[in-house]
């Protein structure tokens, strides 16, 4: 019998969307939209290590849908498809107060589609598919960002989100032209034999197209304006799977440039500027990070340094790309939706957005305060994480690439590395903010409430995987 | 039989992860599996000992790409071994020290479970057989460190003369001092990791046993960048210049604490992991030639070795003054390393056995001076002035370990220190400098004598401490003298085991007796004279802003800072251009919409006019 797995994956969430368009209670709505997500996990991991490759002919020639399930691919599209299940659980807490007179239905209808784009992306098998779910994504999380933000700013947030991403999305699509035009084919496996052959200073324009996309998405400076905005108004499911896209683009970066057409990297003209702008993202997010009073703005700047951070490790290329790529998309992903589920609790419990205005809550909240610390110096690199081993592969790809033969390359690579202690120190400071020194506001956290749950499961989840990273290296086997 | 060796990093560290739920059974059980844990990672390190073991014991953990396999593995060897037998046996005496100290304290189990956390990866650290295992030892034991520094988070008022540390406008509350002691020690960290890796990427191995003996791929500049990359972890956790003034601060911990991690054994993480990179350097002589790196161990060393000594001299604090004698003393362990150049394995093993004399006296010194400033309720010599006396158990060992870290025969500090300053002989410049901490050495260690026994009022009564906490510092002020009456037999054991053959102190014992002597004699002098500083007044200032280094750390941090809000001012105008490049187009838009009137003549004009002009352009083309 012939499986498909991994379409069944992608039918799960988007068969739920019907029912969910009807469902009148939050946790109803929740249990229902997180069952069709486990079911599409489970779908997954039975697909994982068979090498599966399913094609579906939808339209011939570019409407041809292929699905790939080898190699990084489905651990991209697990991971995705955990998060997100696992950000339903906090979903009815902050929306139900939040928007308590509106029907849930179309937060969960959207946020299925959203998420079934999402798990769809990472297994796609050609440049078509991939911008089918990816702009698929792009249109469910505008109309959950505009229609669901928080604040009265959410229309011009999701104005600029839309406009943002909607250009790079264009001018990927525009990418895809010029290759297919070039070579005929838009499958990644396709281009990687034909792109062999081609001249790599020829490629660069394509790849440059193509990459802009993905680029937005994983909001390197200057494209990520759209990102603060967003961060400032979406409501925090949103916002988790918003920190899922950022990896997902970087698997679209990893796929393009170590797996389809590598030899765009030995040209120095394009991987410089890259790894340029790479470094300065990081660095720049971070200060950016410093800078902020409202936690939500702060972890914005974060994850636009988790952006460069991750860009950084693909730009390097070689062996070590895809393993930076996966394991910095891991912990991202594991560290800012317990972030996000822990902050966006003390926001709701205090209705204080402001740092300075938060202080000494350990001693009244030391569930959500553990959840934070580990998330924090995950995003650091700090062992017990698996954060670590992210930071490891990303400071290890930059000294392989820079401090070949070349002190001075091994200083900037030093350098480099040391920019990491600019996120431990928004992490560490903002945890000081919050939870040391005297309480300036009394809140008692319920440890059996659904954000705190998941900050917990969620740290819980990424110091496990600090403890085993094999488990995630292994699905680089391709 | 080595498999037991495992015990002394997985018993901690299981124990601590047990901690909260056993807490929630009974009081007594938690504090009993601390110690419990404790005492069998303590009696695990006798077994290299005992079996007379060198080598490895590896099992694959993970396949890093582009780096290669990861073990989880331990190296045995004499350094490796001789420094997990002192955590693990100086732990043990902070936890039973613990058992009375922190009494009642409210969380107690977190501070069990970050104790027992940071011995379990203090003992990964010193005994991981590969550059990543270390790193993993390394970044936890500093967590935990930031951790316990901040164990008293809440920064209350009513503590400042006890729990915080400083004077203004240097006076720091225990969260901050958390802060800082991680953030500056991360920063070094991060040098550390792209050197090891670049050493690692080098040598195609993670494997500290293979490395030696790895022939690098790599230029001799790159692969000494690489070194002096490693080192500066070294520098961050030693607490050496530039790095220093991290430790002094971290003194608002509670004194378990500092006599733990800030004394005994994380501070010489550095020493440890200098140690490897000397025997590194040595054996990759013939690829790269290792002076420069062993100079800058040197300076460094003997840099801090002095600086720190000096400030230890004109501190206010008592814990503050064993804070700066800590970052001294190992900065005499570093100008050791340095000197290996020459010495080779002397210097190390130099090294090596003060650190065992360090970690012995100075653990009793902080174990002692928690029962003074608790006794007195403050941190200043100004409260604590005569306390020392009244408490009978401080007034007996105090002394004692004080003789040790000054260096008076026959007390083990003594017969290290001298071993140090032999192995400097052949750099007259850094033995000069060694010399003259050596009389500052002095100098504070009489003054802090001094000012806490004696004066103060004689009506005051001492609160008494407990037998679980005296006997711990008890124990190791008689280390002191055992240490030192053993001193011939330990440095043969010494030699044996490094394969060294120890130097002849001879001038150099005079020149450290004769500043001892000097040194004892000033701080008498100046004690009891009680006259001011005199024509060193301006000196002894810049020494109370803390050689201005404080400072300087504090201004780069306000620079970040301003350039934070640089890039944060830059974000907002950058929104602000986008809102007014959407403003414009949409003010565009709306001039367009104009052209729509809605009067339907002007519209159909438009229409015959478009037809027309596109019937012309086809007419044209033909």
């Amino acid at each position: 019998m012939r499986l498909v797995l991994l379409l069944a994956a992608i039918l799960f969430p988007l068969t739920a969307i019907p029912a969910a368009a009807a469902v009148k209670s939050w946790k109803r709505g929740a249990a229902l939209a997180s069952s069709s997500l486990i079911a599409s996990a489970a779908a997954l991991a039975l697909s994982a290590g068979r090498g599966l490759k399913e094609a579906y002919i939808v339209e011939p020639t570019l409407g041809l849908i292929v699905l790939d399930g080898r190699g990084y691919n489905v651990a991209f599209s697990l991971l995705a498809c955990l998060v997100c299940a696992a950000a339903l659980l906090a979903a009815p807490r902050f929306l139900e107060r939040a928007r308590r007179r509106r029907s849930p239905a179309s937060f969960y209808a959207l946020y299925l589609a959203a998420s079934a784009s999402l798990v769809a992306t990472p297994l796609s098998g050609t440049l078509t598919t991939f911008f089918a779910f990816f702009e698929a994504y792009l249109i469910a999380s505008w109309l959950l960002l505009l229609l669901w933000g928080g604040d009265r700013r959410r229309g011009s947030a999701a104005l600029t989100y839309l406009v943002f991403t909607e250009v790079g999305a264009l001018l990927t699509l525009l990418g895809i032209a010029v290759l297919y035009d070039a070579y005929g084919t838009t499958s990644f496996e396709g281009l990687r034999s034909v792109l062999q052959r081609a001249h790599p200073a020829e490629l660069v324009l394509p790849f440059a197209l193509l990459g802009v996309g993905p680029l937005v998405k994983m909001a390197v400076v200057p494209l990520h304006a759209w990102l603060p905005a967003a961060y400032s108004s979406a409501p925090i499911p949103l916002l988790v799977t918003m920190t899922i896209a950022e990896g997902i683009g970087g698997w679209a970066l990893v796929t393009l440039l170590s797996f389809t057409a590598p030899s765009v990297l030995s040209v120095a003209w394009f991987r410089l500027p890259l790894l340029a702008l790479a470094a300065f993202t990081a660095v720049y997010g971070s200060l950016a990070a410093l800078a902020q009073r409202d936690p939500r703005r702060l972890l914005a700047y974060s994850s636009v340094s988790q952006g460069g951070y991750l860009l950084l490790g693909i730009a390097c290329g070689g062996d070590i790309a895809a393993a930076s790529a996966l394991l910095l998309f891991a912990a991202h992903s594991l560290a800012k939706a317990a972030l996000l589920a822990a902050f966006g609790y003390l926001e709701e419990l205090s209705e204080v957005r402001d740092l300075e205005k938060l202080g000494g809550l350990a001693p009244y909240m030391p569930a959500t305060a553990v959840s934070v610390l580990v998330s924090f110096l995950s995003l650091a690199g700090v062992p017990l994480t698996l954060g670590f081993w992210a930071e490891l592969e990303v400071v290890a790809s930059v000294v392989a690439l820079l401090a070949r033969g070349s002190v001075s390359g091994l200083t900037a690579a030093a350098a480099l590395s040391a920019s990491t202690a600019l996120s431990l120190a928004y992490g560490v400071l903002c945890f000081k903010r919050v939870f040391f020194g005297k309480p300036k506001l009394r809140l008692k956290e319920d440890v059996r409430s659904a954000p705190v749950v998941l900050a917990l499961a969620l740290s819980l989840a990424n110091v496990a995987l600090g403890a085993h990273p094999g488990l995630l290296i292994a699905a680089l086997q391709r | 039989m080595l498999e037991l060796l495992n015990c002394a990093w997985a018993a901690p560290t299981i124990a601590a992860l047990l901690e909260p739920a056993v807490a929630k059974l009974s009081r007594r059980a938690r504090d009993g599996l601390a110690v419990t844990a404790c005492a069998a990672a303590a009696l695990s390190t006798l077994t290299p000992f005992f079996a007379n073991a060198r080598g490895a014991l590896r099992w694959e953990w993970v396949s890093l790409p582009g780096l290669g396999g990861v073990g989880f593995g331990l190296l045995l060897d004499p350094l490796s071994s001789t420094l997990a037998a002192v955590v693990a046996w100086v732990s043990l005496a902070v936890f039973v020290y613990s058992l009375g100290y922190m009494r009642g304290d409210p969380g107690l189990t977190r501070y069990w479970a970050l104790m027992l956390l940071f011995v379990g990866g203090m003992e990964l650290l010193v005994l991981s057989e590969n550059l990543v295992l270390m790193l993993i030892g390394w970044e936890v034991v500093g967590v935990c460190s930031f951790a316990l520094i901040s164990y008293w988070y809440q920064d209350r008022e009513e503590d400042r003369a006890t729990r915080w540390v400083g004077e203004p406008p240097e006076e720091y509350p225990p969260s901050h001092c958390g802060v800082k002691a991680l953030l500056v020690t991360r920063l070094a960290d991060t040098l550390m990791i792209a050197g090891a890796l670049a050493l690692a990427l080098a040598a195609g191995t993670l494997s500290l046993a293979e490395l030696a003996e790895r022939k690098p791929d790599a230029p001799g500049e790159l692969l000494l960048a690489s070194l002096l990359l490693m080192y500066a972890g070294a520098l961050g956790k030693s607490a050496q210049l530039p790095f220093m003034e991290w430790l002094p601060d971290a003194m608002a911990g509670p004194s378990s604490v500092s006599a733990l991690i800030h004394a005994a054994t994380m501070v010489k993480a550095g020493v440890y992991l200098t140690a490897r990179l000397a025997q590194l350097a040595l054996s990759w002589s013939q690829f790269v030639d290792p002076t420069p790196f062993f100079a800058v161990v040197s300076a460094c060393g003997v840099a801090t070795a002095l600086a720190a000594s000096l400030q230890a001299a004109v501190s206010g604090e008592l814990k503050k003054t064993l804070a700066y004698s800590t970052a001294s003393q190992i900065g005499y362990m570093m100008a050791a390393l340095g000197a290996a150049r020459w010495a080779g394995s002397a210097a190390i093993a130099a090294a090596v056995y003060h650190l065992v004399n360090h970690a012995v006296f100075k653990a009793a010194l902080f174990l002692a001076a928690g029962v003074v400033i608790h006794a007195a309720g403050s941190r200043f010599y100004s409260g604590i002035r005569g306390w020392g006396r009244r408490l009978k158990a401080v007034a007996l060992a105090f002394p004692l370990a004080t003789a040790s870290l000054v260096g008076v025969p026959p007390f083990g500090g003594y017969w290290s220190k001298e071993l140090v300053l032999s192995v400097l002989e052949a750099e007259p410049a850094v033995l000069a400098l060694a010399v003259a901490a050596a009389f500052f050495t002095a100098f504070y260690g009489v003054r802090m004598l001094l000012l806490t026994f004696t004066g103060g009022s004689a009506a005051e009564h001492a609160h008494g401490s407990s037998l679980l906490e005296d006997i711990p510092y008890l124990t190791l002020a008689a280390a002191c003298l055992a240490l030192g009456l053993l001193s011939r037999p330990l440095e043969a054991a010494i030699a044996a085991v490094f394969g060294a053959e120890l130097p002849e102190a001879r001038i150099v014992s005079y020149l450290s007796m004769a500043a001892v002597a000097a040194g004892a004699l000033s701080a008498a002098i100046a004690h009891f004279r009680g006259s001011s500083a005199g024509w060193a007044e301006p000196f002894v200032k810049v020494l109370r802003r803390r050689l201005y280094l404080n400072a300087a750390y504090y201004r780069i941090a306000s620079g970040v800072s301003k350039l934070a809000r640089a890039v944060d001012a830059l974000e907002e105008a950058y929104a602000h251009a986008l809102h007014q490049t959407a403003a414009a187009l949409s003010a565009e838009s709306e001039e367009l919409a104009k052209i729509q009137t809605g009067i339907i003549e002007l519209r159909e004009l438009a229409w015959v006019a478009g037809a027309l002009l596109l019937l012309l352009l086809l007419l044209a083309s033909r």
